[in-house]
């Protein structure tokens, strides 16, 4: 089957007149694996026409010739006001400056940047070599750090409960992920779109932190702003997937909310419909899914998601359900219909709750042929261990 | 009248402050649930504080936010007016590009939201 994807060109084996006689044919299994192919088949083309008026192959060429794509970033100091950009403090190519701060920033944004392109061979936010400007020392005791569409901002923190929030790798590749969803499938910021928009982010923001550290799913904390709590407050980090709710308990900042279930998902007008709460579940089903997998987290649950983020299918008002069947549906077409990989994923979105009816595998799995499975244009295949 | 505000959101909830503004005979006065933040208006601001909420309420509810911000701060209102009802709104994350009214009322919730999150901040660094 196609592994459709908004950013790569994509090839299938397979004509329709084939994959219909298939349909027609083939056992239940196949039949279903061929309706879904037809289904994206249409909008697949209406894609790759329109990837290829963009001159979209070129990113491919690129990857193929050995030439990678070059980092933009740009760091501004906002000297604690709440101006933007900024004043200019760091470009590409100039040397560490004395502040932390700028240095801290423009190192996560490279290290994301490579992230994405070493994992999914994707081109900055927009996969076509969108430059990456941030700000830093955002507003006074601003104990925030944003995407604001255009740009990712960062405050100091207070010093009492936050450090600075460039502080962290995770917090800087989420925030640069917020990008990169927005140029997907922009997944509407409100209730439960808006809970997989955060835990898209805290995901890869995750992932780039056990890239960063080469670290294995076994072997990384699963924690969200790690060092980002100032001495003397009682917590770990501000979430943590591996077990959400338990990141903080403090008589200053209260206990982390998150859920790990859908039986305690949090009903909420706060927080845009309590994004950061409920994200708590999509994230812990993500942790399932990597532990289950285990190796690099990034290789094959990464992919899935990543995989899953630049469907075509995913719509923006995708609730969790949704997003959860279009996982499965990608780890099935990239691992295989009986993967371990597409079991680990079923198995996570139904232990969190978000999925209910166990869903029928094939054991009879389909070949590689009948699957339709190709390789993406650039020659794309899981990148090598690192 | 009665206002209340609440900021939520941003990269973590634990962020959340909220403040009450009362509004009596000897004037305006705003507090804040759980904490010891107390604030008396001056006439002026609780003035013109009143107007801003009046005619934010008379604009009638905004239409579904398409703001780009992803982790910014979300600023809400309720305002109970005299015949006992209450009006509920989320100001705009972005004040540019929003009524005058909507904007200034937007910064003046944005700013005292600060005020009462730095006057906890305060107390435990004592």
């Amino acid at each position: 089957m196609c592994i459709p994807n908004r950013a790569h060109s994509i090839y299938c084996i397979l004509p329709p007149h084939i994959l219909i006689n298939i349909a027609k044919r083939g056992t239940p299994e196949q039949r279903d694996a061929v309706l879904e192919t037809l289904s994206v088949d249409q909008s697949l083309r209406a894609v790759r026409s329109q990837f290829s008026l963009l001159g979209g192959n070129k990113i491919a060429h690129e990857s193929l010739t050995g030439t990678p794509p070059q980092k933009q970033r740009t760091i501004y100091d906002a000297k604690t006001t709440q101006v933007l950009p900024g004043t200019f403090v760091r470009a590409e190519g100039q040397p560490p400056v004395g502040d932390q701060a700028v240095n801290e920033a423009f190192d996560g944004l490279g290290n994301t940047f490579d992230f994405y392109f070493k994992s999914y061979q994707r081109n900055s936010i927009d996969n076509a070599g969108l430059r990456l400007n941030a700000t830093v020392h955002y507003g006074s005791k601003y104990d925030n750090a944003f995407w604001n569409g255009q740009e990712m901002i960062f405050g100091d923190g207070d010093g009492v409960i936050f450090n600075n929030f460039t502080s962290c790798i995770d917090v800087i590749g989420h925030e640069l992920t917020h990008g990169v969803t927005g140029s997907e499938a922009n997944l509407v910021y409100q209730g439960q779109s808006g809970a997989l928009n955060e835990s898209i982010s805290d995901v890869f923001g995750s992932c780039v932190k056990q890239f960063v550290k080469n670290q294995t799913a076994d072997q990384a904390d699963w924690l969200i702003g790690e060092g980002l709590l100032a001495k003397g407050i009682q917590g770990v980090a501000l979430r943590s997937m591996k077990a959400p709710g338990t990141a903080f308990d403090d008589p200053n900042l209260g206990k982390d909310d998150q859920p790990a279930d859908m039986a305690h998902y949090v009903q909420t007008a706060s927080d845009n419909g309590g994004v950061h709460t409920n994200s708590g579940i999509p994230n812990h089903a993500f942790y399932l899914v990597a532990a289950a997998i285990g190796g690099y987290s990034w290789l094959k649950a990464g992919q899935v998601w990543y995989d899953t983020v630049t469907d075509p299918r995913l719509k923006s008002n995708a609730n969790f359900a949704t997003f959860a069947n279009l996982t499965i549906l990608n780890a099935g077409r990239r691992y295989g219909s009986s993967s371990p990989e597409k079991a680990a994923v079923n198995n996570a979105w139904h232990q969190v709750g978000v999925l209910k009816q166990p869903l029928s595998v094939s054991s009879q799995p389909l070949n590689p042929s009948q699957r339709g499975e190709t390789r993406p244009s650039n020659g794309g295949t899981q990148p090598s261990q690192r | 009248m009665e206002i209340s505000f609440a900021r939520s959101g941003g990269f973590t909830p634990a962020t959340n402050v909220s403040g009450t503004i009362h509004f009596d005979s000897s004037g305006a006065h705003i507090s804040a649930a759980g904490t010891s933040y107390r604030r008396d208006l001056p006439a002026e601001e609780a003035k013109q504080l009143q107007d801003l909420a009046t005619a934010k309420l008379a604009q009638g509810p905004a239409e579904p936010a398409n703001s780009p911000v992803r982790d910014g701060f979300q600023y809400d209102l309720s305002v109970k007016t005299g015949d006992g009802k209450t009006h509920k709104l989320t100001l705009p994350t972005e004040t540019q590009g929003s009524s005058n009214a909507a904007s200034n009322i937007t910064s003046w919730v944005e700013h005292e939201a600060q005020k009462i999150w730095e006057h906890g901040l305060a107390n435990i660094q004592k």
